[in-house]
């Protein structure tokens, strides 16, 4: 056994009383002192620091302090919140109309709008500019539906997207029922998974493939898990500040602005209440805490109420709530939608467009959810004409929202997606993502790469996904 | 029950949640803060501070880290908050050593142990303020370097660095505080 030098033990000796190194290095240290007194001492005397720090008395208060505690603690949350609740109905009452308040932005929109049309064109998966959304019929139906799996691998640089590839032309909820198909096709001959495993995941008999538009089951069973983790993961919200705290990890500080009752805003909303910008604001920051990462790597703007990135996968998430027949929540996410689009300098066509499906609650979910696509693409298309970066953002969150559907769902699509993750890889290191993104897209390449996934394996895929989110969003 | 499902269930409205979360974490919260901030009424006052500013926020609470770590984030930083707003560590903690110490009844060696005792306690309240929360988070609260790290927002490496240097500190104080003894 090597020898241990008087330096090097007392160097270390700290680690040795708190266990902190390898067993190989225990032995060498446990021989030294055996035979060193100057080092056994020093050893001593330090170990006699801890253990007295430790006796020093605490004067504790008495087993009234205890008891009393918890409802002291509830008492004053629940007083707090209700202050907040107070300010906000206050403030409520004072907010004028949202049209009013955005007349300027909405007039930038619509100048914005003839640029984005040309890029519209190019892209050729648009509506003319003529037609409204009102006219749109039951026979425009997936024809103009922009591939997000397609954006994914599609140079954001070229400004041109190609529509004629019918197997690709589908919108992100309809492609994951069809990936279904494919995976009850190949569950006889995938090495990929165990029976077991492919029988849990067996479609319902409804014939998708027969009938791309009708209604799937699935995201329904998944909506609960969906919800929850868009509560943990969702997007970015920016109110009106930032507080970057960096030993609480809780996003908004003290001084944040106050909270409305998301519920009671949910239900104006549902009963078609006009409701202030900052009832909405407050509504999306308690479904989407904000993140300190977007801002700090610059994927928020100060201005942006949402960012690109969650905006995507907040019109992912709505198809998939009107598919879901959830009117409530579809409203709300309409709404919040179409808040986003006014900040964000959406064209006028785009917030007329979101606006009508609000009050469009009667017609078809497969309808109603084939235009919101069609919207979504119209904004794709126009963020890629004027942002490459936002334009990528803006695919990834749409992305996102559908890896983490399948994942939940523990969709065989998941398989198929390493491509799409290299190719998200290499755009947000241009981008100058923070190496977080990186390394939870490698986990979940290495995951989804594997021949059987475990359960492990599609809880970890998720945490990476909300890894992801936490960091962009 | 896992705390992060009784943070849940506090959310989805079950009141019993948030009292079975702050018995379990007040008394060694408050313990916590008492080597911080060293008077009991503070202690006291910023122990239901912690609590309260948590479940105020409980619905951004992402999961990233244990309930724990939250917690004790949440602690470290309104016990800055507590030193910024009222500077009186050192008063108050010196009016309870001198209640602790001067009882006549007290036996040469209880009162040989109380010195001792309150030359580390003084010397505990002396050490730098990182150097301080990393010593009581691992000598009292048995956390984890890793934990500390976390809850720190510090590398692991400086949280090692800060914990060797207050060890060393202490000791170096109570050997001076011996020989000043010693000389009296």
């Amino acid at each position: 056994m090597k020898l241990m030098s008087c330096d090097d033990v007392q160097s270390s000796l700290i680690d040795y009383i708190e266990f902190e190194l390898p067993m190989s290095r225990r032995q060498q240290f446990n021989a030294h002192l055996t035979h060193c007194d100057q080092c056994q001492e020093m050893h001593d005397e330090l170990q006699s620091v801890i253990v007295d720090a430790k006796s020093i008395e605490i004067r504790e208060p008495g087993p009234q302090f205890w008891q009393e505690l918890p409802n002291k603690v509830l008492a004053e949350v629940n007083r707090q919140e209700r202050v907040k609740l107070e300010h906000v109905k206050h403030e409520h009452v004072k907010q004028e109309p949202f049209q009013s308040q955005h007349q300027g932005e909405l007039d930038y929109a619509t100048t914005l709008d003839s640029s984005i049309a040309d890029s519209v064109k190019r892209a050729g998966s648009l509506p003319s500019e003529n037609t409204g959304y009102a006219d749109m019929s039951g026979d425009m139906r997936g024809d103009n539906i922009l591939p997000f799996k397609a954006l994914a691998t599609t140079p954001a640089a070229s400004g041109v997207v190609d529509c004629n590839d019918q197997s690709e032309t589908q919108p992100v909820y309809q492609r994951l029922s069809s990936t279904k198909i494919r995976a009850k096709n190949r569950t006889t001959s995938a090495s990929l998974m165990s029976e077991s495993q492919c029988s849990e995941q067996q479609p319902s008999t409804e014939p998708f493939a027969d009938k791309p538009y009708s209604r799937f089951t699935w995201p329904k069973k998944a909506l609960p898990m969906a919800a929850s983790l868009l509560v943990a993961i969702g997007g970015v919200l920016m109110v009106n500040q930032i507080s970057v705290d960096k030993v609480n990890s809780v996003p908004f500080d003290n001084n944040a602005p106050m909270f409305y009752d998301s519920v009671a805003v949910q239900g104006e909303i549902a009963a078609g209440a006009a409701i202030s910008n900052q009832a909405l604001a407050s509504l999306a920051q308690t479904m989407v805490p904000i993140t300190h990462q977007s801002a700090r790597f610059g994927f928020t703007s100060q201005n942006a109420i949402l960012n690109s990135f969650s905006i995507g996968a907040l019109f992912t998430e709505t198809i998939v709530y009107i598919k879901s027949d959830d009117e409530t929540l579809v409203k709300t996410h309409l709404a919040l939608l179409g808040s986003a689009m006014h900040r964000q300098a959406g064209s006028k066509h785009l917030i007329q467009g979101i606006e009508a499906l609000q009050t469009q609650h009667e017609i078809d979910p497969d309808v109603r959810a084939n235009q919101l696509s069609q919207l979504m693409n119209h904004y794709a298309a126009s963020l890629q004409s004027i942002a490459d970066k936002e334009f990528f953002l803006f695919k990834l969150g749409a992305w996102s929202y559908d890896f983490a559907l399948a994942a939940l769902a523990k969709d065989a699509s998941l398989y198929d997606k390493a491509d799409d993750i290299n190719a998200f890889k290499a755009q947000l290191q241009r981008l100058g993502a923070p190496a977080g993104v990186a390394k939870s897209l490698e986990e979940i390449n290495a995951r989804i790469t594997k021949d059987v996934m475990t359960e492990g394996d599609y809880k970890r895929t998720i945490e990476e996904m909300e890894n992801i989110r936490s960091l962009l969003g | 029950m896992d705390d992060n499902v009784l943070l849940a269930k506090y959310l989805s409205g079950n009141e019993a949640a948030l009292t079975i979360l702050v018995e379990r974490y007040q008394k060694e919260l408050y313990r916590f803060i008492y080597r911080q901030i060293g008077n009991e009424a503070d202690a006291a006052d910023v122990t239901q501070k912690v609590f309260v500013s948590l479940f105020l926020k409980a619905k951004q609470f992402e999961g990233k880290s244990s309930f724990k770590t939250w917690l004790y984030q949440i602690a470290v930083n309104l016990c800055k908050n507590h030193f910024r707003s009222n500077d009186r560590r050192k008063e108050s903690s010196g009016d309870d050593d001198a209640l602790d110490i001067m009882q006549d009844d007290t036996k040469a060696e209880d009162y040989i142990l109380s010195e001792y005792r309150s030359i580390l306690k003084a010397a505990i309240d002396e050490l730098p303020n990182k150097q301080r929360a990393t010593m009581q988070l691992r000598v009292y609260q048995e956390c984890t370097f890793a934990e500390i790290a976390s809850i720190l927002s510090s590398p692991l490496g400086t949280v090692k660095a800060c914990y060797h240097q207050a060890v060393l500190s202490l000791t170096k104080s109570l050997k001076e505080g011996a020989y000043e003894a010693n000389e009296l």
